[in-house]
């Protein structure tokens, strides 16, 4: 299970690099090789990080860093898949990228607000829920989202009434928001309080789209127990196949069974190999 | 032809024999040896705590398909015996009364419990280090009439293996081609008398259970040819048959017949190995090494059984006696360790000698004792001939449990 599970990412994370890279290749002149390597490395990295993490951690980090990259660097200038551009106007420097999210479900998803003159816009499916980035001057916007034919508002985000029966929300666009190390300061204060102040025995809720992380997966070698290997019937039931070096002094253990507990290590002498089994009452 | 004297020739130089010296051949073989050499590449060892059920240790034996372990005592930090099949057949033959009564004691007993009611016969551990040559081992299983001893590592006290005479012979005949071949193993046994030809304890298949286990605790033997009602041999039960009523669950009814408590086996069963008087004694060695067992049946033209021939008697023989080890007793008899037993009532003489280790498990010495000449012991040697024939089956049953639980890493404690 380990194996599969670390195998998967890899490669899912490995084809999304090839079509970025291609985009990248076909947008740009061709850099020379050498730098075109540092460059892959460097850019992959964090994005390899975010395909291993469990996918709330990921979000954040995913969304921290667009908002630095995309709006110090590249911003304006590369589109990306989940960057809307028709109704934005891209030429205004003052324009921040700012992330929009759904994560109320649905099929089809689209946003629309005063900065799209209502018009709606089609959000991207990412993980379990919907994303895009806007590119926004500063001030204060009204949206809502657009559900499979449906309209509707988050309502864990500021809302406002818009006057017509139904609530919109609400985003406020300031520059200062986009002071990189304010920021982090100001979220890292936020989560090191709230961390502090919500231990409990809640049980946090469940979202089924979000894959639950488990505890770090045991190194492979030691899912090799010798003990479970199969023991010809012509041979010894004593004897056991040879170990690798990597098994030796580690304790294994059967499931407490009748309350007797057995433990088990394989020690080397000299050059022959001895696996003790130890049955001990609880 | 040419290269196997050659090589005859360089064991020869290498343990400074002369030719005429053939006597000393597989003394010197031994003696050149050491117990580590036996030791498999990798095997596993069962340690019981002293504080585990005697029950529950002896299911862990069916289920490791082991036939001894040694005794962890966890306060004095320490192996202090080995528990073996000759245990368990105490303990029925001690505490059993009827099918209809359970026995508590069996059920109850911790290992220290069953120590303290043996506590006259319990001696201290007999083990043997690593370096030690396989003389000293021969010696000490048979001057302590042990069947199973622990070969400990001085320097951390971790039992690294249990040596057997199985697992001894064996090693020989690994080598035996390429060793001269002495003129007495041509030989017949009419010749030699090696073995026990009197007083042979047989049994019918209409024996109880608990008959045969008596018998096998009051003569100390470890197997009981089976006859039928002209003396010819038909079958035979031995102690390690004992070890299926755990396997199976059916030690408390101990009234039913030998033919019925050797039913399990008869899927895999090849018979009982035998031999005749007039085979030569390296066919005997040869036979008996092939099929895995502790003692050959020797029987007569009509197949009576006229004597038992066991590992213990040939080691003895080819090992001991040259030397002058107890030899005294069988200038005209056979030679047998049994014969010893009755001339000298106890093995004193052997007792002070034991040169190396120093005690032995209780249950596992009886067993030894008893074994030793005539019968073939009753454990036939461990961990060595799980596959011989009487044994085979058993075994094989233990195996396949075995593997039903996975075993599963806990800790890194210090990786290397």
């Amino acid at each position: 299970m380990g194996n599969a599970g670390s195998n998967q990412p890899v490669s899912h994370h490995h084809s999304s690099n090839t079509s970025r890279e291609h985009r990248h290749v076909k947008e740009y002149p061709p850099p020379s090789p050498g730098k075109e390597g540092h460059a892959f490395v460097f850019d992959k990295k964090p994005s390899q990080k975010l395909v291993f993490q469990s996918s709330h951690e990921d979000e954040e980090s995913y969304f921290a860093k667009t908002n630095t990259q995309d709006g110090e660097e590249f911003g304006s200038q590369r589109p990306r898949s989940n960057t809307v551009s028709e109704g934005t106007k891209v030429t205004d420097s003052k324009v921040l990228p700012t992330v929009f999210k759904w994560e109320g479900g649905g099929k089809q998803v689209y946003i629309s607000g005063t900065f799209t003159g209502w018009k709606t816009l089609p959000m991207v499916k990412s993980h379990g829920d919907f994303v895009t980035i806007i590119d926004l001057p500063e001030g204060e916007h009204q949206y809502k989202f657009f559900v499979d034919g449906e309209w509707r508002h988050d309502p864990d985000i500021k809302i406002v009434d818009n006057g017509m029966g139904s609530k919109n929300n609400l985003v406020s666009v300031r520059k200062s928001d986009f002071e990189v190390f304010q920021a982090l300061a100001k979220d890292s204060e936020s989560v090191t309080s709230s961390a502090q102040t919500e231990y409990g025995q809640e049980i946090p809720p469940h979202k089924p789209w979000e894959k639950v992380a488990g505890p770090p997966i045991l190194p492979p070698h030691l899912l090799q127990v010798i003990l479970n290997k199969d023991t010809p019937l012509s041979c010894e039931p004593t004897l056991l196949p040879e170990p690798n070096h990597v098994m030796l002094n580690h304790l294994y253990a059967l499931s407490i069974k009748d309350s007797v507990m057995v433990l088990s290590a394989t020690h080397r002498y000299r050059k022959k190999y001895v696996t003790t089994l130890l049955y001990k009452p609880i | 032809m040419l290269r196997r004297n050659q090589k005859a020739f360089l064991y020869c130089q290498l343990f400074g024999l002369s030719e005429e010296d053939e006597s000393q051949i597989f003394v010197k073989f031994f003696t050149f040896h050491k117990c580590y050499d036996l030791i498999p590449t990798s095997a596993k060892l069962v340690v019981f705590d002293t504080h585990l059920l005697v029950k529950k240790a002896f299911f862990a034996l069916v289920y490791n398909g082991v036939r001894a372990a040694p005794l962890w005592d966890s306060s004095r930090q320490e192996f202090v015996g080995m528990l073996t099949i000759t245990d368990f057949i105490k303990i029925l033959q001690m505490y059993y009364t009827s099918p209809s009564v359970t026995m508590d004691e069996l059920e109850e007993h911790e290992l220290d419990t069953w120590r303290k009611v043996l506590k006259d016969q319990v001696h201290p551990l007999v083990s043997i280090g690593p370096d030690a040559n396989l003389y000293e081992a021969i010696k000490t299983l048979i001057q302590n009439r042990i069947h199973r001893l622990p070969v400990i590592d001085p320097d951390t006290g971790n039992v690294l293996y249990i040596l057997t005479h199985k697992r001894i012979l064996r090693f020989l005949f690994l080598y035996i081609h390429e060793l001269p071949k002495p003129s007495f193993t041509d030989k017949t046994l009419r010749e030699l008398r090696i073995g026990t030809f009197e007083n042979i304890e047989t049994a019918t298949e209409e024996t109880s259970i608990i008959l045969a286990l008596k018998k096998f605790v009051e003569r100390r033997v470890s197997a009981l040819p089976i006859i039928d009602a002209e003396g010819k041999l038909v079958n035979i039960y031995s102690k390690f048959d004992v070890i299926n009523l755990a396997a199976e669950k059916t030690y408390n009814n101990l009234d039913v017949s030998l033919r019925e408590a050797n039913e399990h086996r008869n899927e895999w069963f090849e018979g009982v190995q035998s031999c005749k008087l007039d085979e030569t004694l390296f066919t005997i060695m040869e036979r008996i090494v092939r099929a895995e067992v502790h003692r050959l049946v020797v029987v007569d033209d009509d197949d009576k059984v006229i004597g038992i021939i066991s590992l213990s008697d040939l080691l003895f023989y080819l090992v001991l006696r040259p030397c002058g080890e107890d030899g005294s007793s069988n200038k005209d008899s056979s030679i047998s360790l049994r014969a010893q037993d009755s001339m000298s009532k106890a093995p004193s003489s052997v007792q002070s000698e034991a040169s190396i280790p120093d005690g032995e498990t209780e249950a596992e010495q009886d067993t030894a004792e008893v074994n030793q000449s005539e019968e073939a012991p009753a454990t036939p040697s461990p961990p060595l001939s799980p596959a011989a024939s009487d044994i085979s089956e058993p075994q094989s049953t233990l195996v396949n449990q075995s593997q039903e639980s996975a075993w599963r890493e806990v800790t890194v404690s210090g990786g290397d």
